[in-house]
């Protein structure tokens, strides 16, 4: 420390106050201070779901252009930090850690897998940091034990809540009443039974049949051979696009075609690989970008389409629903921002309880609400069906496959 | 001899790891020669000849074939300049018939001169008519004997210019001994020269014009045949008085 | 009944291409006594980069000839490149754990650049499926066991009647005296890895209209056909084929009869058990090392 000058008592004041100021600064809690106009993100950007990572990042950055260019968040841009987790929890909770402290991020935003959002309660809670997941449908990743989440909100659907859409789906396309669950192996797939079965269960009928299959797997003939037997005519689907389109073709080499009704892990790409066996197939989704849309999304696709020329037509957003909850997402997020005030987490945080925002994907009013369960702002009422027909995914009403089964 | 030997070897030394089997070795067969190199087990006469057939490499030395330095080269590349090595074990190929392990003798040659190669087929049932008989059978059911013929049939197909044989009496009985050395001293007679390591002394000394003498990795004797045969170092160490080669 | 042939059907179709990676495993096997852990990847590349020339505008054929001939070439880099210098030194961790790595990578390296999502690949053979007895199989699926009788008796015609067939033969057999008549064994091996490249790709172009093509579509018929080849006892080609073929069978029956989520795991340890009872193998010979 050098000599401090003699004639310079107030400068030296001065000097002590601002390493005052700056001791307590770095004392007090995380939450409290001011942070930074910026949504830190951590994506699946590289590695197999990179294609999910992409589907995010073109609606937030799209988003963000249109606010700035409206007048960005409290007179500032607002900027977007991404940093890829390649669907690994691990690093997830170091790119929070990054968001959280180093970059200082008003809010997170989360990706695609659901055990890294999962894997983020502790840190996000710690930190103090908001986080906003806008596909991991996972139910634990909002509703946490003993109704303990305070920082962890979703634009997206919600595993539990998508279960009884697909039954009623199911139900009303069902001729002979006798339904099936076709899952995959994994923790998303498994999940899906309890979902499903209280679901049926609700609904007064019994599931006719459960079966599932390993990811890689190319041929799902003895399941369906048990399904067909067992008089099986409604098939709800969990599974992705790989495996559905070979489950179509083992459909197809036993001339047995049950309709299916699947969860949004099947997207576009399954109407590439499964051709004009995926005409029919219904998906449950909060959003398509084909076929006829209203201005502001038609809009929303040109200006995606401008800026990211790898997305030549809408076929080429993979999953069209993760599209669209990200640029809702975004827009809640600046939303909270204003209504806040102040670049603070706390009052972000309570802010977005204040939020009501017309979105592409429903009318958020509010779009969250202070019980648990609503930390998710989409709600099972703007849940959609959409269906495979001639290459593009629509809006039901939009193909022939609009009204339920008449046998 | 006053043209220059059709192998020379100076200096060799051959190792497996930290063992040194050949430690400066010097050797030499003239053109026409029939060599021998006897010597107790583990005396480095194997080691001494697959260095020179390309099977290892050596540590040091020089290895030099009709006029040009071949230290080093591979096997495969030795049997295109005229240098065929009879293995120790035999070697046959044992899944194989005993014609293809001829055709496989002639790997070299076989697109070159199909016919000079068919040619040779029927000289070798003529030298070796046990061979003839058993032409289409597999190698592997073969008597011992037989596939010694059958290995010295195949290294003959490439045409070499020298034969190296290694071990040529190991298993086998006295009777297709006397059947074998006397067609070795005929294909020299006719100018194959002809390099060949042998447990059992006394054959090696009786059909070759000079011998070497290898013990613990090093030359200890060289000279005529018919001199060594009655040296009484040799006669003790190798020709044991009282019986013959331990084998 | 129409069960039971259906699961013949689909058994003799996926086992046939467990078989063919097998067949490429053994024609490794035979002339290097080394495997190839990046096998698994020369399949995708059957599959994969024939979808890609036939997005650049190739017709079907000529990309499915350019894929098997860069999936050749792949082979028989790996091989000098990867297992070769190890081998030499017979040191079989080296080329395992490299090949294994290089394998990973090469997976890698396709799921960025091609993506992790499979495309499809048309083919006139996979418009309807035959009906057999009730039962059904696309045409495309009926291509491979005859692709692979094809190649099973072209392979023992090779290896039978062709002098760089029995040289193949001889390198296998005892690599010192394949050298000692005149055969170059090491350019012999690499022959073989490229051959078995080929024989891997070819597999995965056949596959790739039932399955689509995928960056992993390798991982688990690369490991299920290096099993195949083991049970088979690796030294016969014949057994390969036929174990293949049962395998794919049985994983059938098992899914049919038994459980599907449990499928591999049974599997599996039929395969573990076969092993113990035949150490050698099912129709393998005993190994005897030359030194």
């Amino acid at each position: 420390m050098s000599r401090i000058p003699p004639f310079a008592p107030r400068r030296a004041l001065l000097g002590l106050g601002v390493l005052a100021g700056l001791a307590l600064g770095a004392a007090a809690p995380a939450a409290a201070q001011r942070a930074q106009p910026c949504i830190g993100a951590s994506w699946e950007l590289t590695g197999p779901l990179a294609h999910t990572g992409l589907s995010i990042r073109i609606a937030v950055e799209t988003a963000i252009e249109e606010i700035n260019a409206a007048g960005g968040v409290l007179g500032q841009p607002l900027r977007l930090i991404a940093y890829d987790d390649q669907g690994e929890p691990a690093r997830a909770v170091d790119n929070a850690r990054r968001i959280g402290e180093r970059d200082n991020c008003i809010v997170m935003m989360g990706g695609f897998r659901t055990p890294n959002a999962i894997a983020l309660r502790e840190p996000l809670d710690e930190m103090g940091l908001p986080w906003m997941g806008v596909i991991s449908a996972g139910t634990g990743v909002i509703e946490h034990p003993n109704n303990a989440n305070r920082w962890m909100f979703r634009v997206s659907m919600k595993d539990r809540w998508v279960a009884p859409f697909l039954v009623d789906a199911a139900r009303a396309r069902s001729a002979s009443g006798r339904i099936a669950l076709v899952y995959e192996g994994t923790a998303w797939g498994q999940g899906a039974i309890p979902d499903v079965t209280a679901a049926m269960r609700a609904a007064n009928i019994p599931l006719a049949g459960q079966e599932t299959f390993n990811i890689a797997d190319t041929d799902m003939s003895a399941q369906l051979i048990r399904l067909r037997d067992a008089g099986v005519d409604t098939i709800i689907f969990y599974g992705v696009d790989r495996e559905a389109t070979n489950l179509l073709r083992s459909m197809d080499r036993l001339g047995y075609r049950p309709q299916i009704v699947s969860a949004w892990g099947v997207g576009v790409q399954f109407a590439q690989t499964a051709g004009p066996l995926a005409n029919g197939v219904i998906v449950a989704g909060t959003y398509t970008w084909m076929g006829e849309l209203p201005p502001r999304a038609a809009g929303v696709l040109q200006r995606i389409q401008a800026r990211f020329p790898q997305i030549r037509t809408a076929a080429d957003i993979p999953l069209p629903s993760g599209t669209a909850n990200a640029y809702d997402a975004t827009f809640i997020i600046a939303e909270a921002i204003k209504l806040a005030g102040r670049l603070d987490r706390e009052a972000f945080r309570e802010a977005l309880f204040r939020v009501n925002y017309q979105g592409i994907v429903a009318n958020y009013a509010p779009a969250f609400e202070r019980r648990q369960e609503r930390h998710d702002a989409i709600q099972a009422s703007a849940y959609q069906l959409f269906a495979f027909h001639d290459g593009q995914l629509l809006p039901i009403a939009q193909t022939p496959y609009g009204r339920a089964r008449t046998n | 001899m006053t043209e220059r030997p059709i192998l020379e070897v100076s200096g060799l030394c051959v190792s497996y790891g930290r063992i040194e089997a050949v430690r400066g070795v010097d050797i030499h067969v003239g053109a026409g020669e029939f060599v021998g190199v006897i010597g107790s087990n583990g005396a480095g006469k194997t080691s001494t000849l697959r260095a020179i057939s390309g099977v290892v490499k050596p540590a040091a030395g020089a290895v030099n074939f009709d006029s040009s330095d071949v230290t080093g080269q591979p096997s495969h590349r030795m049997v295109a300049r005229g240098l065929a090595m009879v293995p120790e074990g035999r070697m046959v190929f044992s899944d194989q018939s005993v014609r293809d392990n001829l055709v496989l003798g002639a790997y070299t040659r076989i697109k070159t001169d199909p016919r000079g190669v068919d040619e040779d087929i029927e000289k070798t049932i003529a030298m070796f008519p046990r061979l003839g008989e058993r032409i289409d059978q597999s190698a592997g059911t073969l008597s011992g004997g037989e596939q010694q013929m059958l290995a010295i049939a195949r290294g003959l197909l490439s045409r070499p210019r020298l034969l190296v044989i290694d071990e040529l009496s190991l298993g086998l009985a006295p009777k297709i001994l006397d059947m074998l050395f006397p067609v070795l001293i005929d294909l020299n007679r006719k100018g194959l020269s002809i390099l060949l390591v042998e447990q059992m002394a006394s054959y090696a000394l009786s059909v070759t014009h000079r011998t070497y003498v290898m013990e613990n990795g090093r030359v200890l004797l060289e000279g005529k045949s018919s001199d060594l045969a009655h040296d009484e170092r040799v006669l003790d160490a190798y020709l044991g008085r009282r019986s013959h080669a331990r084998g | 009944m129409e069960a039971i042939l259906q699961y013949l059907l689909t058994g003799i179709s996926v086992g046939s291409v467990y078989a063919m990676v097998a067949l490429g495993f053994y024609v490794m096997w035979s002339a290097a006594k080394a495997v190839n852990f990046t096998y698994g990847n020369v399949f995708m590349l059957g599959g994969v980069l024939t979808v890609v020339l036939v997005e650049l505008g190739m017709p079907l054929l000529v990309a499915a000839g350019g894929a098997i001939a860069i999936a050749t070439l792949t082979g028989a880099v790996i091989e000098r490149v990867f297992v070769r210098p190890f081998n030499r030194d017979a040191n079989a961790i080296g080329w395992m754990l490299t090949t294994i790595a290089v394998g990973i990578m090469m997976e890698s390296f396709a799921t960025a650049t091609y993506g992790p999502l499979g495309r499809p690949l048309d083919t006139p053979f996979m418009q309807e499926p035959l009906r057999i007895g009730g039962a059904g199989i696309y045409a495309q699926e009926l291509l491979i066991p005859v692709a692979l009788i094809v190649l099973t008796f072209g392979l023992e015609a090779f290896y039978r009647r062709t002098v760089l067939g029995r040289a193949l033969r001889a390198v296998a057999l005892n690599r010192t005296a394949a050298g000692l008549v005149g055969i170059d064994a090491d350019r012999i091996t690499l022959f073989a890895f490229g051959l078995a490249g080929g024989i891997g790709a070819l597999a995965g172009f056949l596959i790739a209209p039932v399955v689509q093509a995928s960056s992993t579509m390798g991982v688990v018929v690369g490991l299920k056909g290096f099993m195949v080849a083991i049970i088979a006892g690796i030294a016969n080609a014949k057994g390969v084929v036929v174990v293949g073929i049962l395998y794919g069978v049985l994983e059938r029956f098992i899914e049919g009869f038994l459980s599907s989520a449990a499928r591999d795991a049974i599997g599996f340890t039929i395969m573990i058990l076969a092993l113990l009872l035949f150490p050698q193998g099912l129709f393998g010979r005993k190994e005897v090392r030359k030194v």
